[in-house]
């Protein structure tokens, strides 16, 4: 199996190097300022409706706002993670680092479990600051736990998923930018998915259903946590860590 | 144990390029060894499959009795590896790279310290050691690399050209060092530069267009192209119809150009002293005669330069 050692030393190192480059903290700031200000317009939506709609017909703390809170954080990371995700090997191959990794005592397992491990970290480090803002319900008010933790959740399930098809691409290429765009691609790809589910008829609507990031994480929204959906993204996260695996292979084989 | 590496019919096709074809050979514990060839003879492609980088396509690797293909974690802790580019994060300082390299080989935490800090000494990089790798030159990074091949303390070193990027001081404190080695560890180290190679090694392995042309201790080497005298040319403005006629000269075994002012002209065995400077009263002649300005005509006896571009030249135009 994986030496958990080897994995968190990759992790690990790569954690420092983000830290050390300004990007890191560019993406944080912006990430931050974006769902802030998301947050405002969901706060004054609902203190809107809460106006209009005096009683039963308003939707509650957890409807209302923590719902869309974690529609718009795994919204925002649609178009961040392809940021996160498209140095993390794209760079070693161009710098010819690889070779390290590959002639010391690690399995290439441990050197991509570690690579997926560090992204993961910083991502929920994201959200970690993030849930500032909702935690702040629970003291003047008394939204529903249960969505809350079911949503977070989600959010992490869903970035892992994108986190993991981006280590897919970036183990494609030297090139960072090319890996960007075949992220971004694929997340356009994912979006098309889901309004299929919607639109197409009968027999499809349920197979673009199935395999859509998007439709998977509703659930955790709304407090329920589907066995379908954890096993699909972690499905998802297993098969493009898997790719990456053949795709360094194939890499050692002809280099 | 008998052999500490032993290589049997080692092949690698790059698609339909063929690379490296049916090597072997075995390397003793505590030797070391010179892979000497041109550039793209071979040498970096079987360090990369000795260190287990890259699969070959046929044929096996055993390392201290264990075959890389089978046992390949057991086989890497024994390795120090440094490539042509040495491995380097620019963003790491150099402790925290080593630190890092320590970990990755899987040097005790307890040991980590004292590690570091024997490599920082051995490869005078001390004073440097909390500075941004992206901020050194090319000559430090290259002794960081050759640290993160010693740090776990491997039985067996790879070396793929050392001594590049060095100053001439480096490149002596460098071969210091790799000898320091002998006897304790095995060495395996490339170059095309025959200096080096002589400077180092006890033997030598010659690898040309992927082939093994001659394998032995250099003392044996040389002495096989005895008899093979070789006289040294260096002239102002080479031509191509010169060089013709010189190798046309009767007892001479080829010609080489080995830079734009130099030539390289190897006679054929069995040639005596008195012809010998006969064809050198010729060569002098042919040079004036052609335009090509003569600067210094040398006659030499055997060498490991002569037998080593007797090698490498079979099989070329």
């Amino acid at each position: 199996m994986l030496n958990i050692k080897n994995v968190l030393t990759v992790s690990g190192r790569d954690l420092k190097a983000y830290f050390r480059s300004p990007i890191a903290f560019m993406i944080m700031g912006i990430f931050l300022i974006v769902v802030g200000i998301l947050y405002i317009m969901v706060i004054r939506g609902f203190m809107q409706n809460q106006y209009y709609n005096q009683g039963g017909q308003a939707p509650n703390l957890t409807e209302g706002v923590i719902a869309p809170f974690f529609q718009y954080i795994v919204f925002i990371f649609l178009f961040i993670l392809p940021f996160i995700t498209m140095r993390v090997i794209a760079e070693e191959r161009k710098n010819q680092t690889l070779v390290l990794v590959f002639t010391a005592p690690v399995t290439l397992s441990e050197f991509i479990f570690g690579k997926f491990l560090a992204v993961f970290t910083f991502i929920s480090a994201l959200i970690g600051l993030t849930l500032v803002l909702p935690i702040f319900l629970f003291f003047v008010s008394s939204p529903e736990i249960g969505p809350f933790l079911t949503g977070l959740l989600g959010s992490l399930l869903f970035g892992g998923a994108i986190l993991s098809i981006g280590v897919f691409f970036s183990s494609l290429t030297d090139n960072q930018i090319i890996a960007g765009a075949l992220t971004f691609a694929s997340v356009l790809v994912l979006w098309i998915i889901q309004a299929l589910a919607y639109e197409a008829g009968p027999v499809l609507s349920p197979i673009f259903a199935s395999i859509s990031v998007i439709g998977h994480f509703i659930s955790f929204t709304q407090g329920v946590i589907k066995v379908e959906d954890v096993v699909y993204y972690l499905s998802v996260i297993f098969f493009f860590l898997f790719l990456a695996h053949r795709s360094l292979t194939s890499y050692r084989w002809r280099s | 144990m008998d052999h500490m590496i032993h290589v049997q019919g080692l092949t690698k096709f790059y698609g339909d390029r063929l690379a490296i074809s049916n090597l072997d050979f075995k390397i003793n514990s505590g030797e070391i060894v010179g892979f000497l060839g041109p550039n793209g003879a071979g040498k970096s492609t079987t360090m990369k499959i000795l260190t287990g980088f890259m699969p070959p396509t046929q044929g096996s690797v055993t390392i201290g009795g264990l075959d890389i293909e089978d046992e390949p974690l057991a086989v890497k802790k024994k390795i120090g590896y440094l490539p042509e580019i040495p491995p380097v994060y620019t963003e790491m300082t150099v402790q925290e790279y080593l630190e890092y390299s320590a970990r990755l080989h899987q040097v005790p935490e307890t040991q980590m310290k004292e590690s570091v800090q024997t490599a920082l000494k051995k490869l005078f990089i001390e004073d440097v050691k909390n500075r941004l790798i992206g901020n050194l030159s090319k000559g430090y990074r290259q002794r960081v690399g050759f640290a993160q091949a010693i740090l776990h303390k491997p039985e067996v070193l790879i070396l793929d050209e050392p001594t590049v990027g060095l100053d001439p001081k480096q490149i002596i404190e460098i071969r210091e060092l790799m000898r320091s080695f002998a006897g304790n560890s095995t060495v395996i180290l490339s170059s095309h530069i025959l200096s080096e190679i002589t400077a180092t090694c006890d033997r030598v392995i010659v690898i040309s267009q992927g082939k093994i042309v001659a394998q032995d201790t250099i003392q044996a080497l040389t002495e096989r192209s005895a008899g093979g005298k070789s006289i040294r040319v260096k002239i102002h403005k080479p031509s191509s119809s010169g060089l013709e006629k010189l190798k046309s000269i009767a007892g001479v075994s080829d010609v080489t150009q080995t830079q734009p002012d130099q030539l390289f002209i190897r006679l054929k065995p069995g040639v005596t002293t008195e012809e010998a400077s006969q064809i050198s009263e010729k060569i002098t002649g042919l040079v004036v005669a052609e335009g090509m300005g003569l600067l210094e005509i040398v006659q030499e006896g055997a060498s490991l330069e002569a037998a080593y571009l007797a090698l490498t030249q079979s099989g070329q135009s």
